[in-house]
């Protein structure tokens, strides 16, 4: 499959901005996805995220702004000449066509000039099936698919064209949680192995953060920070990506994950510390959560310990413990 | 399935009173739609096969069905055009106008047959817009073919659009971007996507309009000056004849158009089930 | 002026075309009834629509209407429940025989209603007897007007039978409702805006039909004749006006109706969405 997005490129989106009637969708958005990078666009529901999908993909046009591709202007550049690969939310498979016509359509497609002959053209088909592991089903609907491969197929199809980037809008939205991070460890390795700048979207801070080579964040039709995993994660711009990254509680004014803060019996010591009452502790899972009360100011404090601390602290709802925070933020808005 | 069934069970009625339902239904149907149906086929068939044969084929009525046809032929490929383009405008795009144009639509469903006929003389007839005009460069649409047609196209035009515009919109346009994504041209994307999609639903919609253009009664008669031979349909045809009381002639030619009705319904429960498959 | 242009080809041909097209066999003959109408002046107009003989077809017109859309609801409710409610055989075909009156075409309804309730007819030679006239007569008019309507309230009570709530009925139920008190109080008034929208449709195709009424009304002037023969009539005596006139009343009142129709549905749709959330 070395082949297939062969020439890949960069992509740059400068300061788009797009409404609805009176509605902002995107307000002065840009970035940059470098060639061969899996790029995630994250953020709740209406934050602008599939607009700005949708406008890179050329499926929508922004009222001002501009669009590049390996520094080329394509903001003008209709959508089937883009050369772009679009992974719909609900996979958009031909319902009358099967899974082999479905992957086969954009080279069927292509003005004479262009277009494969037919043993080349099932060569790709083939070859492409193999890829996503539906041989055995070329000759099925897709109504007889499972979620799972119909998200395959769509991506394949997308892929004969040999894309120059790749697009996925929620690629996992409509897949139930054990497929999802099957799939989502799966694009994670071929696009290791194509190697086509991809841009993807989702609201799932947990996808983004596990499969994306760098993740921005948006919110309300800006984009909040963009970074590494990692570097998000650890250094969040502001309180909203902070919170949309992980739980996070109010602590005497500032902002803690449940993880960092910490319980114990013995008397309050140092300067942050105070004393809570237990008020709910949830021990299912790996993590036990327990909800708290300050005494002095009534706060509601919510903490992660692990089981063994859990088991050591032997706390019990209407215990008085001591509670303090080992890294909080504080962000002005 | 079996949720319904055994939700069927839970909320049934008394043996009684279902069963008395059932039959009271039943005899109703019977009475108010079966009954004028079948009495077009007895009444028909009433003095034998060769009487039948001999008011179907008999020159007047053979020239009537033959316009009927023709007309059909002229209406069925206009409404086919504008259903599929009004369908792609509305069920694809949000513009300011779109309800203006939905409820321009509908209006031949409540205007009456009478009026359809009346407002194309208005314009075309000797004392319309148009008459002294058409008059003048001798062109006669009012009591004349293309006054049929017109009046034809009238009422049957919303009988595609009204098909595919909720199919095409319960389909969504995913499949559509997804084509032009990969490549494909407007035509490609028409030919290959659109039309498998919704063939069904169109073929449905020219059944219907098929239907009723061979059947309309109450428009046509206002245009078409009832001159036999020229310009009378089949339905008008069989006016003619039950006027004249010959009354066998009349429910031989109607059974005609009471076939056609019968292979409708027909195709209305094939096609029905094939668009509830094309829409999973 | 659009909200989302978006990427797909053919808005404006697709567009221009049926906004020709409609403008060409919709809107300029249209107004050319009201300008018609319009031209022979206010008085005119006036004195024609409220002439005895145009004024009685009204009557007849909106009275058969009226009692055939009324007629309609009953009966059609009945199949309409039976159909959704209750398994039998041949229910589907049961089923689709209820389009038949929108199938057949208008003439041929026409002709076969009167054969049947003419006085020598197969239901007439029956009831003639008993003192009750069907043809020729504005009760063979509402029967004619019943065949009609009838496909109308049933194909409008059907999707909401079916999609009804069960469990609200068996809620009902289990709070102590008996059946009479369930559909009293928890079907019924779920029902009724299909019915009313039923009705309207039925009543407004019954103010304008003519190839099934005029056989068997018998078009006896001031007695049994409709509002669009009237209009024939005033053709046939070259009184384009006059027609106009007519049509003008016919036309307010469809489309009165076809907005009262519209207003029923938007509520009832905006009743089952407030009944979803």
């Amino acid at each position: 499959m070395e082949d297939a997005g062969g020439q890949s490129v960069s992509i740059e989106v400068r300061n788009i901005r797009k409404h609805f009637g009176s509605f902002e969708v995107l307000r002065d958005v840009s970035l940059r996805v470098e060639d061969g990078e899996l790029f995630a666009l994250l953020g709740p529901s209406g934050s602008g995220k599939t607009s700005l999908l949708r406008i890179i993909a050329g499926l929508d046009y922004p009222d001002s702004g501009t669009i590049h591709f390996n520094e080329e202007d394509a903001t003008k550049a209709a959508a089937r000449e883009r050369q772009v690969g679009f992974v719909f939310q609900h996979y958009a498979l031909f319902r009358h066509m099967t899974v082999f016509e479905n992957i086969a359509f954009g080279l069927r497609v292509r003005p004479r000039v262009t277009r494969p002959n037919e043993y080349t053209i099932r060569e790709k088909v083939n070859e492409l099936l193999k890829l996503i592991q539906l041989t055995p089903l070329a000759d099925r609907y897709p109504s007889q698919l499972s979620g799972g491969q119909r998200q395959r197929v769509a991506l394949a199809r997308a892929l004969a064209v040999e894309p120059k980037v790749l697009l996925l809008d929620e690629p996992f939205g409509a897949l139930d949680a054990r497929v999802r991070k099957e799939l989502r460890r799966w694009l994670r390795n071929l696009h290791d192995e194509l190697h086509v700048a991809s841009v993807f979207v989702t609201h799932d801070q947990e996808e983004a953060l596990e499969v994306a080579d760098r993740v921005a964040i948006m919110r309300l039709g800006r984009i909040e920070q963009t970074g590494a995993p990692a570097e998000v994660y650890d250094s969040p711009a502001n309180a909203f990506v902070y919170g949309f990254l992980g739980d996070m509680t109010l602590f005497n004014g500032t902002f803690v994950r449940p993880h960092d803060i910490e319980i114990s019996r013995n008397a309050v010591h140092g300067p942050g510390a105070v004393y809570a009452t237990v008020r709910f502790i949830g021990d299912a899972g790996g993590l036990v959560r327990v909800e708290l009360r300050r005494e002095d100011t009534n706060e509601e404090i919510k903490a992660e310990i692990s089981r063994e601390r859990y088991r050591e602290l032997a706390i019990r709802v209407g215990d008085y413990v001591n509670v303090e925070a080992r890294h909080s933020r504080v962000f002005s808005e | 399935m079996s949720a319904t069934s055994r939700r069927r069970i839970l909320r049934t009625e008394p043996t009684w009173l279902r069963r008395g339902l059932i039959g009271l239904a039943l005899l109703l149907t019977f009475l108010f739609i079966v009954l004028p149906l079948a009495a077009v086929f007895i009444q028909a068939f009433d003095k034998g096969w060769a009487v039948w044969q001999a008011a179907v084929t008999e020159e007047n009525a053979r020239s009537a069905i033959l316009l009927s046809l023709l007309v059909t032929g002229i209406t069925v490929p206009l409404n086919v055009v504008f259903g599929l383009a009004a369908a792609w405008t509305i069920a694809r795009f949000q513009f300011k106008g779109r309800n203006v144009l939905l409820t321009l639509i509908d209006i031949p469903f409540g205007v009456s047959p009478v009026v359809s006929g009346l407002i194309f003389v208005l314009v075309f007839g000797a004392q319309g817009w148009l008459g002294p005009w058409l008059g003048d460069h001798d062109i006669q649409i009012i009591f004349a073919v293309p006054g049929i047609v017109l009046a034809t196209v009238f009422v049957t035009f919303p009988f595609v659009a009204r098909e595919l515009i909720p199919l095409m919109q319960s389909q969504g346009s995913d499949e559509e971007e997804a084509a032009i994504v990969l490549g494909a041209t407007a035509w490609q994307m028409f030919r290959r996507v659109t039309l498998p999609n919704i063939k069904w639903g169109l073929l449905y919609g020219v059944v219907l309009c098929t239907a009723r253009s061979l059947g309309e009664f109450g428009a046509v008669s206002v245009v078409s000056g009832h001159i036999r031979g020229l310009t009378n349909t089949i339905p008008l045809h069989v006016e003619i004849l039950y006027n004249e009381y010959n009354y066998t002639a009349a429910f031989a030619v109607a059974s005609l158009l009471s076939v056609v009705a019968v292979v409708t319904l027909l195709l209305k429960k094939v096609l029905e089930w094939k668009t509830r498959e094309a829409r999973v | 002026m659009f909200k989302r242009p978006g990427v797909l080809p053919g808005f404006w041909p697709a567009y221009s075309y049926s906004v020709l097209y409609l403008s060409l066999i919709v809107l300029i003959p249209l107004s050319a009834v009201f300008l018609k109408a319009a031209t022979a002046g206010w008085p005119k107009i006036w004195q024609t629509i409220s002439s005895p003989r145009v004024v009685a077809a009204y009557e007849v017109s909106f009275g058969a209407s009226l009692a055939a859309a009324i007629a309609s609801v009953v009966i059609g409710f009945v199949i309409a429940w039976a159909l959704e409610r209750y398994e039998f055989p041949g229910k589907s075909f049961v089923d689709a025989l209820v389009d038949i009156p929108f199938a057949l075409p208008t003439a041929v309804a026409g002709i076969s209603l009167t054969s049947l309730y003419a006085p020598n007819g197969w239901l007439g030679r029956y009831l003639t007897p008993l003192g009750i006239k069907v043809a020729f007569t504005p009760l063979g008019i509402t029967i004619a007007l019943i065949f009609i309507g009838l496909p109308f309230v049933v194909r409008s009570v059907q999707p909401v039978m079916e999609d009804a709530d069960h469990e609200v009925e068996e809620a009902a139920s289990s709070l102590g409702a008996s059946r009479w008190q369930v559909f009293r109080r928890v079907l019924f008034p779920a029902f009724r805006p299909a019915l009313l929208t039923g009705f309207a449709l039925a009543f407004a195709r019954g103010l304008g039909e003519y190839g099934s009424v005029v056989f068997i009304s018998g078009n006896l002037p001031m007695k049994t004749e409709i509002a669009p023969l009237l209009i024939i009539a005033k053709l046939e005596q070259y009184d384009y006006a006059g027609a106009a006139a007519i049509a003008v009343a016919m036309l307010v009142a469809s489309f009165f109706l076809l907005f009262l129709i519209n207003f029923i549905q938007g509520r009832s749709r905006r009743f089952m969405e407030t009944k979803l959330s």
